[in-house]
């Protein structure tokens, strides 16, 4: 339905460049921090902005050169963007009045939409009076109310409060499947992206760094930057690559780490990381502790001091920091944090030393770096 | 029983600060409301009944029946109408690169907006003479290129040449209210309407136009009010094309005597410069809330523009087409000043070269009456500028949180022209004499200050006051100690531009001078009616840097505060 060809923009200091395409029905989210480029991709698939160079195609159709109001596109902002000087029904009606739609018609399809969003109460009402969640609705059914091909979504919820956001990141998802649209929307919190979206394409400084559906870019992240971005566990520097095929040893400035062999395509990335996920080191048994040692490798051992220890509900987010053992910094008394999700009932005191055991099936290499 | 007493005392303390509060809003209504009231019933003194001042046989009514003053009325109105539309058309192409693009020179552009307030009339009309005029550079220019033998351009001294003038003098009136509205109005409606179907033209039409139009309609308004009000232009090109209500007023009052006249061509003046001044509050109230109207969260940070683009192409063409428009134009005419000023003309044959002979005639031939001029500006404007500080100030802490009546008390004093002001307060206070021209020019200046002193109030961070009162602070000391310390530069930027305002005013000196005394702007008006053009524009020079070095100084203390 939308497809993106190797679309590029550059200004001084940065450069976007993305090629990725979404089916017909799909809602896909631009995942990414700000100043990832999202949000000027979403301008440029809108029209709003012109391309350095590439093509986008809508419903087949080659739009790349098109004005705003000729490419079937709709747009909910930021801000809603709602025309303050009109009532909420002919802010509905704009869309249709400037396709020619006649009066009789527009006013029943807006009543239409207006019904299946519960907002038929405020259409005579002035956007000003309107709530923030109300204004959300409003603009939304207004971008609707053009039926355009493709919807985008501006950070749709980021203009409204921590409770209603959790609401209406339901309903907006619900409203969008049952109108069958196809829509791109753009976020900066995962939270959101993976409670509406049915496929997530991770933006990093300018480019697509992953995609795939919510599940599986949470489970597995598949690059060591969308590990890290989805807070889903440390993602340590590789200093050294030992052994090879069957079982690699990752040596990093925390030490040694056995892990599982590569996937295919990323063993031939320029650079991989270490990640493993941030509940899954163990205590380490003490036997275990002394077997390496004794060996004088500590292999996957994470031994740290504990610096702090935040209460999150089920679990505990445990930050060590772990003393440089390996590279150019070791033994200067520098510190790495490394952070461990831990079953909250467990209480370190902070000061205290702690040993981590993490499994080799759990240490994974990564495609990329985050530093 | 304690707590009791405390509350009490507490909304003793309330009660009498709100009263300490209406006072300032007292003596503005007062203050605009006292002279009219002077004109109505002491110049009507032979009809004693209040009926009788409007409806009697030489009350207001008859008075302004006369053929001389409804020619005069519909004189003022179409002038004003006609000058409010040229400065649109001036003003609002720079009002839409102004507030979409950057480009260098766009903070002098935005900067011009106090030349209508801070730049004496007099200066003005000298300057456009000497470009204009029959024998200006304009027509001089013309006539070599085209090898003409008359001027082509003769204008000036017609009704359309009060326009020209007005429309120039005007015109950043219009720049600067359309320009921060429209830089301020937030550009995806415009966007949206795109993504709904519209095409650029319409998309402009329907999604931003609306949101501009009340600020367009307020800036129309106050040049129409400025030009209602306008004096010397009108006396100095009107002589044959017409008069206005001001310039009737001021004729009918020192030159023929008619007080009861005078009185009745002020009222009605006033009264619809009232009508005027409802309708420009009514358009501002439009203005700032079509920029308001956004999303909850967004809405937080209105205060902060949309980015501006670097013009390109088409866009960069007007841009510069705009820019020679106003050099060669506007530009001209100022230049034109100080050219004259510095140009010597030596023998009968008039053979022009440079040189300070002019500044040097100033002061030694007959030089006194410059002198005396300059020393009469500093002994009025100094005091007026200081009075119509601390009241402004006063005021506009008044009507920080007021109600829509305070805020309307502040602005009644803006329908009271510099004229009538002066023959009001002249009738109350007969022995006033020359004492009450820095009083009046207060007046008159106050509303700006007020409006400028609450401009920069209401962008204040409150936290800081509140942070002075949780550490120990009472309401008083916070106001004082914290407040007034952030506001302090605005106040100073107020200062300076009630002085290059006052120092500016022909209006209220020519009404209240008496015995020979002159402010720098009167003597450059005498100069100007005599045609002594090398003197004037040297006069001229040394006024206007009277008022642009403080100018300078306000945009330093305007710079601070920002």
């Amino acid at each position: 339905m939308l497809e993106i060809g190797g679309l590029e923009k550059s200004w001084p200091g940065f450069r976007l460049a993305v090629g990725f395409a979404i089916e017909r029905g799909e809602i896909a989210a631009l995942l990414g921090p700000s100043g990832s480029g999202k949000s000027t991709l979403l301008r440029l698939i809108a029209g709003l902005e012109a391309p350095d160079s590439g093509s986008i195609f809508v419903a087949g159709r080659d739009v790349t050169s098109l004005p705003p109001e000729r490419r079937g596109i709709g747009m909910v902002f930021q801000d809603y963007a709602l025309f303050p000087h009109l009532s909420v029904r002919r802010n509905i009606e704009y869309g249709p009045m400037m396709k020619g739609v006649g009066r009789a018609l527009r006013r029943r399809d807006a009543r239409a939409i207006a019904a299946s969003f519960e907002i038929e109460s405020l259409l005579e009402r002035s956007p000003y009076s309107l709530s923030g969640g109300e204004q959300q609705r409003v603009a939304l059914a207004r971008a609707l109310a053009a039926k355009p091909a493709i919807l985008l979504l501006d950070e749709p919820l980021s203009s409204l409060d921590a409770s209603l956001r959790l609401r209406l990141r339901v309903e907006i998802g619900e409203n969008l499947k049952k109108a069958g649209m196809t829509a791109l929307l753009v976020t900066h919190e995962a939270k959101e992206a993976f409670a509406v979206a049915d496929r997530i394409f991770l933006m990093h400084a300018g480019s697509i760094d992953a995609e795939g559906r919510p599940e599986a870019l949470y489970e597995s992240p598949p690059t060591a930057w969308s590990a890290s971005f989805l807070g889903r566990g440390p993602v340590l520097e590789i200093l050294g690559l030992e052994g090879n095929g069957g079982s690699p040893v990752a040596v990093t400035a925390i030490g040694a780490f056995s892990c599982s062999p590569p996937p295919a395509g990323a063993s031939g990335a320029a650079r991989l990381s270490l990640y493993f996920p941030a509940d899954a080191p163990r205590v380490a048994t003490p036997a275990a502790s002394r077997l390496s040692e004794t060996r004088n490798v500590m292999r996957n051992i994470i031994r740290g001091r504990v610096a702090s220890a935040s209460f999150e509900g089920k679990t505990r987010r445990i930050s060590l920091a772990c003393p440089i053992v390996a590279g150019p910094r070791r033994d200067t008394g520098a510190e790495i944090p490394v952070e461990l999700e831990m079953p909250s009932r467990f209480r370190p005191s902070i000061g205290e030393i702690l040993e981590y055991e993490v499994g080799p099936d759990r240490c994974l290499l990564l495609p990329g770096s985050i530093s | 029983m304690r707590r009791a007493a405390d509350s009490r005392k507490g909304t003793w303390l309330v009660s009498s600060l709100a009263a300490l509060k209406a006072a300032p809003l007292l003596a503005y209504a007062a203050a605009a409301l006292l002279p009219l009231a002077a004109i109505l019933i002491l110049s009507h003194r032979g009809d004693s009944s209040p009926i009788g001042v409007v409806f009697g046989r030489s009350g207001a009514l008859a008075a302004i029946a006369r053929p001389r003053f409804t020619r005069a009325i519909g004189f003022t109105l179409a002038q004003a109408a006609m000058s409010s539309l040229a400065a649109l058309a001036i003003g609002l192409p720079g009002a839409a690169l102004v507030a979409r693009y950057k480009f260098p020179g766009r903070q002098a552009l935005k900067a011009l907006s106090v030349l209508p307030f801070s730049v004496p009339s007099v200066l003005v009309v000298l300057a456009f003479v000497l470009f204009y005029g029959r024998a200006g550079y304009l027509n001089r220019f013309l006539m070599s290129i085209f090898g003409l033998s008359e001027p082509p351009l003769d204008f000036l001294y017609t009704f359309w040449g009060i326009v020209l003038v007005h429309g120039f003098y005007e015109f950043p009136v219009v720049l600067q209210t359309v320009g921060e509205v429209w830089e301020r109005l937030p550009r995806d409606r415009e966007e949206a309407a795109r993504l709904l179907g519209a095409g650029k033209y319409r998309a402009f039409a329907t999604g931003l136009l609306p949101s501009l139009l009340p600020a367009i309609a307020q800036a129309a308004a106050l040049c129409f009010l400025l030009c209602f009000f306008s004096f010397a232009v009108v006396m100095v090109f009107g002589g044959l094309a017409g008069s206005t209500l001001e310039v009737e007023v001021y004729r009918l009052s020192r030159l023929e005597a008619d007080a009861a006249g005078a009185a009745s061509v002020a009222l009605v003046e006033t009264a619809i410069a009232i009508a005027v001044v409802a309708l420009i509050a009514l358009c501002e109230r439009g203005a700032t809330r079509g920029a308001a109207a956004r999303g909850t969260a967004a809405a937080k940070e209105a205060g902060s523009p949309p980015e501006l683009r670097s013009p390109r192409a088409l866009v960069a063409l007007g841009l510069a087409a705009y820019a020679l428009f106003l050099a060669v134009f506007f530009g001209g005419p100022m230049l034109s000043l100080l050219v004259q000023a510095l140009s010597v003309h030596s023998g009968p044959l008039g053979q022009a070269h440079a040189g300070i002979d002019n500044f040097a005639r100033l002061f030694s031939q007959g030089g006194s009456a410059f002198s005396a001029a300059l020393l009469g500006t500093a002994a009025t404007a100094l005091p007026a500028a200081l009075i119509a500080t601390i009241l402004g100030s006063a005021g506009a802490f008044a009507i920080r949180r007021g109600s829509a009546a305070a805020k309307a008390a502040a602005a009644l004093p803006l329908a009271v022209s510099g004229i009538v002001a002066s023959l009001g307060w002249s009738l109350l206070f007969p022995r006033g004499g020359i004492a009450l021209i820095p009083l009046v020019q207060a007046l008159c200046v106050m509303p700006y200050v007020l409006k400028s002193v609450a401009a920069a109030l209401s962008t204040l961070d409150r936290s800081p006051v509140e942070a002075a009162r949780t550490l120990g602070a009472n309401r008083v000391r916070a106001a004082l100690g914290v407040e007034l310390g952030s506001v302090s530069p605005a106040l100073l930027a107020a200062f300076a531009f009630a002085f290059a305002a006052s120092s500016g005013d022909i209006n209220v000196p020519m009404v209240l001078g008496q015995g020979g005394f002159e402010t720098l702007p009167v003597y450059l008006f005498r100069l100007t009616s005599s045609y002594r053009f090398p003197e004037a524009c040297a006069a001229g020079v040394v006024l206007a840097a009277i008022t642009s070095a403080v100018f300078a100084f306000k945009e330093k203390g305007g710079r601070a505060h920002a």
